[in-house]
């Protein structure tokens, strides 16, 4: 049921998104990307389930996406300039990093956690710097109607909420230790972020972007 | 490490995750609204700061002239009454042809003395605290009307009330500063004064037939007359509206809440 919520409210805010593309700038297309492949990545694990087949390639093939993505949003929202440039750098240098887990940690075929656990405190590592710009910069105004100052916070929940699952979390559902109220807390989680996600692009003609 | 233990550590530390974000998050809204409100009240401290900064202008430049008015009046004036005195003593007792010339330097000499009263009267406020503001335009009206070089009308309508004085005075400066750029600039036929009393507000509108001004001209925003119009109407919270075009002339005017100030 749980999981049936979240592949709605992803496919919602991704809809929301699209809806509002005209409309929205650049870094918050960036995230709307994000949320496609996000929503794809799902309905490919799905369909991976169904025919009892690894998720494992699915999983790094998603994480590239989601580094390349994530990190031109940040980059983006603090103004950096040659972001592309300065993006494909960092996702070159977490394409090693994913490489070399799949070579001697976590096979291919199976759950990048150790990648999952870095990816973390890479965004909330991010999220807390873009916050900091955030605090330093004396023309922000009316955060509340800041849309992507609401994009970054919810990043920030999503990854910090995570972040203990990805360490820890996989060992519980592996060992049956409450597991479905772990996994359970996961899904939740992600309802609530991809929810934020979907009323920021819904609320968008009310929320003046900087 | 027991699985009890795993579990433990994964709760707690998602607790602390989730609130460590949630905090930051917070924090940060805190912040900035505290860093909003403390640049709103910087601004309003501003605001304030320049308004008394323009009533204290306003005040000093009124008591210069009350200073001035006094001095032409109380010296100038009784100095010229005297001279006239002393001319027209001398013509008793001289010559035919001698009478004749301190007769004319009487003239002018009265004429001056007129002139010096109406100075006098122009620059002191406290007649219009006396006489209120209808009166103290018609005399206004009177004076430029009495010069025949123009032809001045004042329509006042609606039930008159009151301002305070101090605002009644700036009010009067408007308009009286209005009428002066109509007499120098305008080379206009007729000016028309009208004073609109309504319920909650008083329209006041100068209109004149002359020559006109181009509005958008970088001129007119060194115009020392037109700067004192916008900064009296500012320190009254006026709305000022000043629309003119070339040989259709001028039209100054001015909405005032009955509250203001």
């Amino acid at each position: 049921m749980l999981d049936k919520i979240y592949v709605l409210i992803l496919s919602a805010s991704f809809l929301a998104s699209v809806y509002n593309w005209r409309h929205i700038n650049i870094a918050e297309k960036v995230i709307a990307c994000l949320l496609f492949f996000s929503l794809a990545n799902e309905l490919l694990c799905r369909y991976l389930l169904y025919r009892n087949l690894p998720l494992g390639v699915a999983h790094n093939v998603f994480s590239v996406f989601e580094i390349l993505l994530t990190t031109a949003f940040f980059l983006l929202v603090v103004n950096y300039r040659n972001v592309l440039f300065k993006t494909i750098g960092i996702t070159i240098v977490w394409l090693i990093i994913i490489i070399l887990n799949s070579i001697f940690y976590n096979p291919f075929n199976y759950l990048n956690i150790n990648v999952l656990v870095l990816e973390s405190v890479y965004f909330i590592g991010l999220s807390l710097y873009v916050l900091y710009n955030v605090l330093l910069d004396d023309n922000v105004e009316d955060l509340f109607r800041n849309s992507l100052f609401s994009l970054v916070c919810l990043q920030l929940i999503l990854w910090g909420g995570s972040f203990m699952f990805w360490s820890l979390g996989i060992y519980l559902i592996n060992n049956n230790i409450n597991a479905t109220a772990v996994n359970n807390y996961h899904i939740i989680l992600n309802i609530l972020v991809y929810f934020g996600f979907f009323i920021v692009y819904t609320l968008f003609g009310k929320l003046k972007l900087t | 490490m027991t699985n009890q233990h795993t579990l433990l550590i994964f709760l707690l530390g998602t607790f602390i995750l989730l609130s460590f974000s949630l905090f930051v998050v917070l924090f940060i809204l805190q912040y900035k609204k505290r860093q909003q409100l403390f640049k709103l009240e910087t601004i309003n401290l501003e605001h304030q700061f320049q308004s008394q900064l323009l009533n204290t202008k306003l005040e000093v430049q009124e008591q210069a002239y009350k200073y001035l008015s006094e001095e032409i009046h109380d010296n100038v004036g009784q100095e010229l009454s005297l001279v006239k005195l002393h001319l027209y003593t001398l013509s008793l007792n001289s010559q035919h042809d001698s009478k004749e010339v301190i007769q004319n330097a009487t003239e002018v000499l009265s004429k001056a003395i007129n002139d010096l009263r109406t100075i006098s009267h122009n620059l002191n406020g406290n007649s219009i605290s006396k006489n209120g503001l209808p009166e103290s335009l018609q005399k206004e009206v009177s004076y430029i009307n009495s010069a025949k070089s123009l032809k001045a009308v004042l329509n006042v309508s609606g039930i008159v009330f009151s301002f305070p004085p101090d605002i009644e005075l700036l009010i009067f400066r408007i308009i009286q500063e209005s009428l002066n750029n109509t007499i120098k600039h305008a080379k206009a036929n007729t000016v028309v004064v009208t004073l609109d009393y309504r319920v909650d507000h008083v329209y006041i509108l100068i209109k004149d037939d002359g020559i006109g001004f181009d509005t958008n001209s970088p001129k007119l925003s060194k115009s020392l007359g037109l700067m004192n119009i916008a900064t009296r109407a500012k320190l009254l919270n006026a709305k000022l509206t000043i629309s003119s075009e070339i040989n259709h002339g001028t039209s100054i005017s001015l909405v005032l809440k009955s509250t203001a100030v």
